[in-house]
């Protein structure tokens, strides 16, 4: 089964941001190609996904080399063998800062279809620099994406006529994509996308073991906007969000009526809505937090991607919610099938990330001559003395440059698991009166909702006392300690395949399950 | 909990190495003296004051009885102290507060102090059995057999307790106990 993963817009990109660290978990499935829509490829949401896309790529890589450090075939720990194209977001129009009008050449279309084009865009329209992104515009953002070719020679669109050959050639081959419904590129690349896809497999004849499935974001946030510098500008209003919505979802009611363009659709929103701090109308500096409702687009594609999930013949439209109350819960996270508990998953990944990140990143940090102060103890004889050392050289190589690359990964990645889950917990809630009862991070983290760049601090060294709260941080009553892993990690049958400094990280993985 | 019952398993295997030495020294003393057994004759050489018990107009052969029920109460006694001390050590151990690396060497000091609880234990027993009024057969112990008394029982039994403690202590705590991070890891 190959799998294909598609986040159109900024929205999108945030829903991958959240696939990618479920696949980092074990949720994921066994492979998964990832990609991204999106004209304003400075966006900072988009760059963000780009960075944790080329992370998660390198560092699960480097942790599962065949005979240098391996994680062992059944390890949870970056499970899925993500994929992408060099350059993993495609830009329906490539080069410059176009306007609408030089994308559909209006300068050179017939009087008559200059009067069409005129009554469906107005003046500001055409003229707008495209390179930010469609600005809340479907219409621009459907003409220009109708305006590109989806030919083989482009990285992104042979991506999926490689899908579809292998779906001809008995493959089953599962595309999904993740998209917003009251924002511009997301709007305009979910129906268009997917509709492509299918014509492309019309083209090709391919009548089966080809599925799309797609997750449907409904307003889930809103900001305010500054008064100033904003007149005259195009961008996404708030205010307009629901009108959008609801224009829509009724022409998706009628396209879906007539034309079975994707097998399963996963519909998600938040109420209220969550109230971002910061507003930018793109370019970098547009970098907005990840917030709860992704995660239900996230993981209704892994459940997509489940080897339970049995697609039938008629389309299906799936909905989630959380509970009544105004607390977030971990009963409000749904698994992903029979065999794959999210909550149990998230949740050791989130200990994986803080045992990691403070105590034992740093004990491996550095030359030898520093980390074998550590060399008696137990954990370290098993796990790490032994898996690094080299007989030729008569030494532990635990500090040689190729550990060290694969250490310090680790540590970046796991301060991005901390920084994400923290600026989730936050940032969904902020100046609302919901409450989220996920995690406790407020003792090793500092939120500034104003700050859109380092909206989370993550403090560089915890004291003893705020190491004690590791058996609070999963707000389950679980009280798993810090002792438990050390215990745990000193505990853990190795497994036969496991090399290098994969087995330091599987055993530490799995000693943070509770 | 496995883990715990593991390291009580591992305990008991150390205890055994030594500890079946003294189970057969106790029941050899519980069965009574052989006249003609080394033992016999090593207790009327180097244990008693033979000076003393003839001043009283009696022989080894009247004190043997109850010198042997001395001496095999308090090996009972000292096993069933060792098998619990160093038993307890296995298992608490395993809730030492070790929660990051190079955190177990803070808990030498806890091991230490155990152990010295444990030594002083061993020879306030000894002292009992040996020294007060708690039986009658110590008054013709001489000074000699006291220190022999004293001597091969602490060594012996704080050693039986040492090598337990090795073999048992939880593995992420073997750093506070002297020379037990040098087993091998998967032990």
């Amino acid at each position: 089964m190959k799998n294909f993963i598609i986040g159109i817009g900024g929205t999108g990109a945030k829903c991958l941001e959240h696939l990618l660290y479920c696949c980092s978990s074990g949720l994921g499935p066994e492979q998964l190609w990832a990609g991204m829509v999106d004209q304003d490829e400075a966006n900072g949401n988009i760059s963000r996904t780009k960075i944790l896309l080329s992370k998660y790529i390198n560092i699960r890589n480097s942790l599962r080399e065949e005979g240098k450090s391996d994680l062992a075939s059944d390890s949870d720990l970056f499970k899925t063998l993500v994929t992408s194209n060099n350059d993993s977001v495609w830009q329906p129009l490539r080069g410059g800062d176009p306007t609408l009008e030089e994308v559909i050449k209006y300068e050179l279309l017939k009087p008559e279809v200059k009067g069409l084009i005129d009554c469906l865009y107005g003046p500001e329209e055409k003229q707008l620099n495209l390179s930010k992104g469609f600005r809340a515009r479907p219409n621009i953002g459907a003409a220009a994406m109708l305006a590109t070719t989806s030919n083989t020679d482009d990285p992104f669109w042979s991506q999926i006529y490689k899908a579809i050959d292998l779906a001809r050639g008995g493959e089953e081959v599962k595309i999904f994509i993740f998209s917003s419904i009251f924002g511009g590129t997301g709007a305009a690349g979910f129906p268009n996308i997917a509709r492509k896809i299918r014509a492309i497999q019309r083209e090709k004849q391919v009548t089966s073991n080809l599925y799309i499935g797609g997750a449907l974001m409904l307003p889930y946030f809103i900001y305010d906007v500054p008064d100033e510098k904003m007149e005259g500008e195009l961008y996404a209003k708030p205010e307009e969000f629901l009108d959008q919505t609801k224009g829509a979802l009724h022409y998706y009611s009628k396209l879906f009526e007539y034309d079975k363009i994707f097998d399963q659709v996963y519909v998600t929103g938040w109420d209220p809505l969550s109230k971002l701090s910061t507003f930018q109308a793109g370019g970098n500096l547009q970098n907005n937090p990840p917030l709860f409702s992704e995660l239900y687009a996230a993981l209704g594609a892994l459940r997509f991607f489940s080897k339970d999930n049995t697609i039938g013949e008629n389309q299906e439209i799936f909905q989630i919610g959380k509970n009544d109350t105004n607390e977030v819960q971990w009963s409000d996270i749904p698994n992903v099938s029979n065999n794959l508990n999210s909550k149990e998953n998230l949740a050791t990944l989130i200990r994986f990330a803080f045992s990691y990140y403070w105590m034992y990143g740093p004990a491996l940090t550095g030359s030898w001559s520093k980390v074998k102060k550590y060399s008696n103890e137990n954990w370290f004889k098993r796990l790490i003395y032994k898996y690094t050392y080299d007989d030729d050289k008569k030494q532990c190589e635990i500090g040689h440059e190729n550990n060290q690359e694969i250490i310090s990964s680790m540590t970046e990645f796991c301060r991005d698991i901390l920084e994400w889950i923290t600026d989730m917990h936050y940032s969904t809630v902020h100046n609302t009166d919901q409450k989220m009862n996920l995690i406790l991070c407020d003792f090793f983290s500092e939120y500034k909702a104003k700050n859109a760049q380092h909206r989370v601090s993550i403090t560089e060294k915890l004291n003893a006392a705020e190491k004690k709260q590791f058996n609070g941080l999963i707000t389950d009553g679980s009280n798993f300690k810090l002792l438990n892993v050390m215990s745990n990690i000193c505990y853990k049958k190795i497994k036969k395949d496991q090399k290098g400094l994969g087995v330091f990280m599987d055993i530490l993985f799995r000693s943070c399950e509770h | 909990m496995i883990n715990i019952i593991r390291s009580i398993l591992y305990s008991l295997v150390g205890l055994a190495a030594l500890g079946w030495l003294s189970i057969l020294l106790i029941t050899v003393m519980l069965v009574g003296p052989d006249p003609d057994s080394f033992l016999t004759q090593y207790f009327s050489d180097n244990i008693i004051m033979t000076e003393r018990l003839e001043s009283v107009g009696q022989n080894f052969t009247d004190l043997s009885d109850g010198l042997f029920g001395l001496v095999a109460h308090m090996n009972i006694v000292l096993i069933s102290v060792t098998i619990v001390m160093s038993l307890g050590w296995s298992a608490g151990s395993h809730y030492l507060n070790i929660d990051s690396p190079g955190k177990a060497k803070i808990y030498f000091i806890h091991w230490i102090i155990f152990t010295g609880a444990f030594v002083v234990i061993l020879l306030g027993i000894i002292f009992y059995f040996t020294k007060t009024t708690a039986y009658n057969e110590a008054d013709f112990i001489g000074a000699g057999g006291y220190f022999q008394i004293s001597f091969f029982s602490s060594v012996y039994y704080f050693f039986m307790y040492y090598i337990a403690v090795i073999l048992g202590t939880a593995r992420f705590a073997r750093s506070s106990v002297f020379l037990a991070n040098k087993l091998p890891g998967n032990i």
